[in-house]
């Protein structure tokens, strides 16, 4: 018979079930609105974004130096547990708005499922960055700016596309919690809306995660805080184009 | 007493036919699907099945049977890419002959070991229910299956590689078929899943894209697949697509 240590670690190890969380099984959707093991989930799940988004960070960081994906693999999870905390007052306020009526409890629960999946998904992508990334040119390279410019939009498209993908898996979940259907897509349009707003400015503070290959690795983005992602973008990449096409910038 | 012979045992009519015969008609007009699920053993059985019973062998693979066929079609995967291999490593000969089938075996077995933590990922999230020994048995024979393909166009690779001395064109001959056998072997592995599932998987087409380019840069990783043998050194790093225009 199982001791009590075994059980809570037999426990925490069926909270970490990649292969469950992502199929979101209807035994994991039943513990979660019923309430049941809510602890040992927010703790595996926590767990799980660390070591998934900590191999994705790596794999990508990789490319620049041993330290960019030392950093890589500690920023990742830094970010994703961020957006996680900063988007549960919004997140809660919407929820209840749109008709939700989920506790924050179960909302921050939720929001952290959605993030693990995301994590799970990234991790599963690992080996295939890591190949791809050894195959790129080096920093130092002629092609070395080329290839960082592919590795980011890479990096931005892949992280972006499974943020989606987790939220869109934790409908079914959702669907569980919320009175009918329609109030469980609006919650859940809401929810990625803004964790999408959320997550760009953490992404942004905490970069660079992939450093170029002309500047120095540094572990935070000395502009950090003169700037943000969508100023950024503008900049870099509109202002370039509208130049182009003759329109006033 | 009966003189009556089993018709089996006689051969009259096969097992199929004798199955056909008990069932009940279909209700409603839904056609009612019979699996075989009698063992396969045998490469000849498993090159049968693979080619024709699609069904019979994605029963064996999520069945008893997994582990035996599993590790039965990577050993005939890996032989027959090495096969392939002879006919790639003819164009530039020398030691190529010998190198390039264990680059192209080794190449795609990496690929696959790559390729596979995604696609358990990705169908967990399109409702799969493979468990990973499943999905491994069925990605085997799918690639399997690829292989098999790339060998009946052995032939004609072959007689372009007598009459050119265009790497270009080899190469693109090469890659062209290899893109041929991969779409049938992704797609019977969609269509087992989709079997196995009752449901289309949505997130299949995206790993196939991820398994396409993997593939593709393990040629250029590889390389050189068509010109002489350069030493046991890695090429250096570039992108397939950049490696192949320039």
């Amino acid at each position: 018979m199982c001791g009590p240590s075994n059980g809570a670690s037999g426990g925490l190890r069926r909270a970490m079930d990649p292969v469950r969380l992502c199929r979101m099984e209807k035994s994991l959707v039943d513990a979660l609105r019923e309430d049941r093991s809510t602890e040992l989930f927010s703790l595996g799940w926590s767990l799980l974004i660390v070591l998934g988004m900590a191999a994705f960070g790596a794999a990508f960081g990789c490319w620049r130096s041993p330290w960019q994906a030392l950093y890589g693999a500690i920023k990742m999870p830094l970010m994703l547990h961020a957006v996680v905390w900063l988007s549960v007052a919004a997140n809660t306020m919407l929820n209840w708005l749109l008709g939700g009526g989920l506790s924050v409890r179960q909302l921050r629960r939720c929001v952290l499922g959605a993030m693990s999946i995301t994590a799970v998904l990234l991790a599963s992508l690992s080996p295939v960055v890591a190949y791809l990334v050894t195959q790129a040119p080096r920093p130092e390279a002629s092609g070395g700016l080329a290839a960082y410019r592919v590795l980011l939009s890479a990096l931005v498209i892949s992280v972006g596309c499974a943020g989606v993908v987790g939220y869109a898996r934790l409908f079914r979940l959702l669907r569980a919690l919320t009175p009918n259907c329609g109030v469980a897509w609006r919650v859940l349009v809401a929810w990625v809306l803004t964790t999408g707003l959320v997550g760009t400015q953490c992404a942004w503070l905490l970069s660079p995660f992939v450093q170029r290959p002309d500047l120095a690795i540094t572990f935070w983005n000395p502009a950090a805080f003169s700037s943000n992602f969508f100023e950024h973008l503008w900049f870099q990449v509109m202002c370039p184009w509208l130049g182009a096409l003759g329109a006033p910038r | 007493m009966s003189t009556e012979q089993d018709p089996v045992k006689d051969n009259s009519i096969g097992a199929e036919d004798v199955l056909d015969q008990q069932l009940p008609p279909p209700l409603l007009g839904f056609p009612v699907r019979v699996v075989d699920r009698r063992p396969i053993r045998g490469w000849g059985a498993i090159l049968d099945a693979l080619l024709k019973q699609p069904d019979r062998l994605a029963a064996g693979l999520t069945g008893a049977d997994s582990g035996y066929l599993t590790r039965q079609l990577t050993v005939m995967g890996l032989l027959g890419m090495a096969a392939y291999g002879v006919v790639v490593g003819l164009f530039p000969g020398d030691m190529q002959i010998a190198i390039v089938p264990v680059k192209l075996a080794g190449g795609l077995l990496a690929s696959a070991v790559i390729c596979w933590p995604s696609l358990y990922i990705l169908l967990c999230l399109s409702g799969g229910r493979q468990s990973a020994r499943d999905l491994t048995g069925l990605l085997a024979a799918s690639l399997a299956l690829l292989v098999v393909l790339m060998a009946g166009f052995a032939p004609v690779a072959w007689i372009f590689t007598q009459s050119t001395h265009s790497a270009g064109f080899m190469g693109g001959m090469h890659v062209l078929l290899w893109l041929i056998s991969c779409v049938f072997a992704l797609r019977r592995l969609g269509g087992w899943l989709v079997d196995l599932n009752g449901t289309f998987m949505q997130a299949l087409p995206v790993w196939c894209i991820i398994f396409v380019v993997v593939c593709l840069q393990m040629t250029t990783t590889l390389r050189p697949l068509m010109g002489p043998f350069e030493g046991w050194d890695f090429a250096p790093r570039d992108f397939f697509l950049h490696a192949w225009f320039n």
